[in-house]
């Protein structure tokens, strides 16, 4: 029988230079009296239908795939509409929250919406740190078809390196995060095998990874990215041979700093002999005319990669000496870098509290944890002028963690106080952020109570009900979202 | 907008009244509203259908109708028209049949003299495909213009693409040639014809059904100067797939009255056919929502044989619905679903949610969508307790 590949030879060509020979059709056309090109058309729709409808689908050998057994329950339905509504970007930030609650309530993530999520955590560590333990049996399963989720499961050399290698920044940045996390020895591998082909600016956000999990067995690595061409590589990684206390460079700084500093009422310092070892080490030589500026420049960098217990002091009486001299602005820049390098919460409530929440401080305030706060927040003087100045109004405006209730009270206190006082008063934007950051950090089992007093504060001003609006709506979707997964409380 | 002052020329013609509202230094608003069956389009920017000028016409008209002439319809004015009926070969009708007569013959002309020339000559000539679709939107047969502008892709980075473009030119000479026969063929087959051309055959009495109608997919094409949505119903008690046409143009958006998943307890007034899918609404009940995936196939063999039934009776089928349940989502060198005896079925190229149909292939997969004879483009699937739109899921390519 004639087929539709034999014309298309013919039609190929075309009938100016191809002769057409119709023979074997399945049907009997009628044809003869057409020309040869509406004869090629004719056959060639007639033999496309015929074949069409006279096809059945093929049939291939069913793999032998068994889909594993689930034994947790999925989530409801109306909770599928939550995560819907978050998923397509309003409310997206209480996703953590709804993950949490899922893995606290032992459910796991519907089928529909596994692949997206996949594809969203390949992305971002968060996300892969998040779903992994609510994606279920289902989930791990179907991670492991599709070699681009392979970080879902146990995390190996391969899948590691899969998208390590892979061009996309953000998954890179992914992966090496979620390696440093779980296995750190695995990132720095992967951090090797590529460092001498990597761009400047590649290096810079790779060697900011290494903070996750850093220890001593990163430190030969890191002394060796001393030696790098760029000047934003090495002064990372003297950074972060600075926390090390046990690192060469640590030792070396220490030897520099017994000479420069002395600790007497004031905190004085004599410049160090500028060797190429300390420009390695990360302390500035910049060539500038005015020496003052210099000076401040070394000190900042020379007080951030000394290692907090070499000032054997209590951090109340080192920063008091360092308030007291007169380089007393470039001494707290560069301990508060120290503070934050190190993490040391202890120092930083310190500075905080005795620089009265400076600018230059505040970035600690990440450092902290609620129980921290709680504490400053009884030291705070009672509140006279402006909000905006009152230290807990710079602190909450930098707290996006989980609130305590002391915290909240305070906050909604000060609201209050200010709608009292000053109903008709434009009210600062950060009024709002900090509001917002209540109204999603604040325990479930208060979201009704602070819904009740926000709502209060609401009709006391045109401005307050404008900057508790969203708040208000951040509350009920959480109270809404959280009932839909089966958490109530009392 | 329901006063006549504001409006400049007001007519009627049988079932259709139009109106034209003058706009200062600018083309006046042209709003026309099709009486039976009920189909509003007007030439301004609003998102709302039906906009104001619509609902002001068709109020005004029911108030006052005697301020309506009875005058020729405007060109502009017979997008609405449902009218193919050529037998009462009214003037309008009779310039429209002119055209599409001419659109036609043009086609055939370009079909012969492609072949005559030979398929290399049009590899990889866009421009060639887009001049003849051009023509044949001038001629008012904007379905096989949707046809010849799809041609061009065959023949880009396909192996087979000579094989391909072949079967798709024989298949618009089919076309061609029913329609040189159009008064030949049975009624049921002139109404096939007349569809796959783009017209809407007269609704004729016998073809209501009243059912609970469920909303199992919808599907949005945006073409050059208007969107076609489609919405496929499937009868409870009938047994029977309907499909309701919205045709949308400029910037208007798709009415969002039905959602998938949903159902309407409706009476539903077929268009002729031989196996009639198109459908309009005539009595709307109520729309309920129901909780249970209805029956499908288990058997691709069957869903398929189904399908080449219905194409066997018209040959100019596009589309055809299909729900499917018990197969599973599998990725060889492209998408494909399988049941249990092993057929398969091909997904689109490059189709972007067949990782969620892997997924929710752990329970027995539930799936509807348009089948062309070749593919399956899947619209809805049963997920979670409800019937979840494919696009609603985020595509991972």
């Amino acid at each position: 029988m004639m087929t539709l590949y034999q014309l298309s030879g013919t039609a190929l060509l075309g009938t100016r230079r191809s002769n057409l020979e119709l023979k074997d059709l399945p049907l009997n056309l009628g044809l003869s009296d057409l020309s040869s090109e509406a004869q090629l058309l004719a056959a060639a729709g007639t033999l496309t239908l015929y074949e069409h409808l006279g096809q059945l689908p093929p049939r291939l050998k069913r793999p032998t795939v068994v889909m594993p057994k689930e034994d947790v329950l999925i989530i409801s339905t109306l909770a599928s509409r939550y995560l819907q509504i978050m998923l397509e970007g309003t409310f997206s930030d209480l996703l953590p929250e709804f993950f949490v609650s899922i893995k606290e309530t032992k459910q796991r993530l519907p089928e529909a919406f596994l692949p997206a999520l996949l594809e969203r955590a390949k992305n971002m560590y968060t996300y892969r740190e998040l779903i992994q333990p609510v994606l279920g049996k289902t989930g791990l399963w179907l991670a492991q078809q599709n070699p681009a989720w392979g970080f879902a499961t146990a995390l190996s050399w391969e899948t590691a390196k899969h998208d390590w290698d892979s061009s996309v920044m953000l998954i890179r940045q992914a992966m090496i995060k979620q390696a440093r996390v779980e296995v750190p020895s695995l990132g720095r591998d992967l951090i090797e095998s590529t460092w001498k082909r990597e761009s400047p600016t590649d290096r810079t956000w790779i060697l900011k990874t290494l903070r996750i999990g850093l220890s001593m067995e990163d430190e030969p690595f890191l002394e060796m990215a001393l030696d790098d061409r760029s000047h934003t590589v090495r002064k990372l990684a003297a950074e972060l041979l600075s926390v090390l206390p046990e690192s060469r460079l640590s030792k070396r700084i220490e030897d520099v700093a017994k000479h420069s500093f002395s600790l007497k009422e004031s905190l004085e310092y004599v410049s160090p002999e500028m060797t190429p070892q300390l420009s390695r080490d990360g302390i500035s030589q910049p060539n500038w005319a005015d020496s003052e500026r210099v000076r401040a420049a070394q000190i900042v960098d020379l007080v951030s990669l000394i290692h907090l217990d070499f000032w054997q002091c209590t951090p109340e009486a080192f920063i008091q000496s360092a308030l007291q001299s007169s380089w007393s602005a470039a001494y707290i820049t560069g301990l508060s870098s120290a503070i934050e390098r190190q993490n040391n919460i202890t120092w930083a409530k310190s500075l905080l509290s005795q620089t009265n929440y400076t600018a230059n401080a505040l970035k600690l305030v990440s450092l902290l944890e609620v129980s921290d706060v709680d504490e400053l927040l009884s030291t705070f003087p009672e509140i006279q002028g402006p909000l905006n100045l009152y230290p807990a109004t710079r602190i909450f405006g930098r707290w996006n963690k989980p609130w305590s209730e002391a915290m909240i009270t305070f906050w909604l206190g000060l609201l209050h106080r200010q709608a009292i006082t000053f109903p008709e008063d434009k009210l600062e934007s950060s009024f709002e952020i900090i509001t917002k950051y209540m109204a999603r950090f604040c325990p479930g089992r208060l979201i009704a109570k602070v819904y009740q007093d926000l709502e209060k504060i609401s009709t006391l001003g045109i401005g307050f009900g404008k900057i508790c609006l969203e708040p208000l709506l951040i509350l009920e979707f959480r109270q809404k979202m959280l009932a839909s997964l089966g958490v109530h409380f009392e | 907008m329901a006063f006549a002052h504001k409006w400049q020329r007001l007519g009627h013609q049988d079932l259709l009244i139009w109106g034209d509202i003058p706009v200062k230094d600018k083309p006046g608003i042209q709003t026309r509203v099709a009486l039976e069956p009920l189909h509003f389009a007007c030439s301004c920017t609003s998102y709302q259908h039906p906009c104001n000028h619509a609902l002001g016409l068709l109020l005004l008209y029911l108030s006052k109708p005697q301020a309506f002439q009875k005058i020729d319809v405007p060109l502009w004015a017979q997008d609405v028209m449902s009218h193919y009926d050529f037998a009462n070969d009214t003037t309008t009708d009779s310039r429209r049949w002119s055209r599409i007569q001419a659109g036609i013959q043009d086609l055939e002309q370009w079909l012969l003299d492609s072949v005559k020339e030979g398929l290399e000559s049009l590899r990889g000539k866009t421009q060639s495909f887009q001049q003849m679709a051009d023509r044949l939107v001038d001629a008012q047969l904007s379905e096989v213009a949707k046809d010849v502008r799809q041609l061009a892709s065959i023949t880009v980075k396909n192996p087979n693409w000579h094989e391909e473009l072949l079967a798709a030119l024989g298949r618009l000479y089919l076309l061609v040639e029913g329609f040189k026969r159009f008064d030949t063929l049975a009624a049921e087959n002139q109404a096939d014809l007349a569809m796959a051309l783009g017209w809407l055959p007269n609704i004729q009495e016998g073809y209501e059904v009243s059912d609970r109608w469920h909303i199992l997919g919808k599907r949005l094409e945006v073409e050059v100067g208007r969107k076609v949505q489609r919405l496929w119903l499937w009868g409870e008690s009938s047994q029977r797939p309907a499909l309701l046409v919205e045709v949308l143009h400029g910037k208007k958006l798709p009415s969002t009255t039905f959602l998938v998943g949903g159902a309407l307890e409706a009476t539903l007034q077929f268009y002729p056919g031989s196996t009639p899918l198109r459908a309009e609404i005539m009595n709307l009940a109520r729309v309920v929502q129901p909780h249970q995936a209805i029956p499908a196939f288990t058997s691709i063999k069957q869903a398929v044989m189904q399908y080449t039934d219905v194409k066997a009776k018209n040959p100019w089928l596009k589309q055809f619905p299909l729900k499917l349940q018990k197969v599973m989502a599998e990725k060889r060198d492209q998408w494909i679903l399988q049941d249990s005896e092993g057929y398969i079925l091909t997904l689109p190229n490059k189709f972007s949610y067949g990782w969620h149909l892997q997924s929710l292939s752990s329970k027995d997969l539930w799936i509807f969508g348009e089948y062309d004879g070749h593919r399956l483009l899947p619209l809805s699937v049963w997920g979670n307790g409800r019937l979840i739109e494919m696009h609603t899921l985020r595509g991972v390519s």
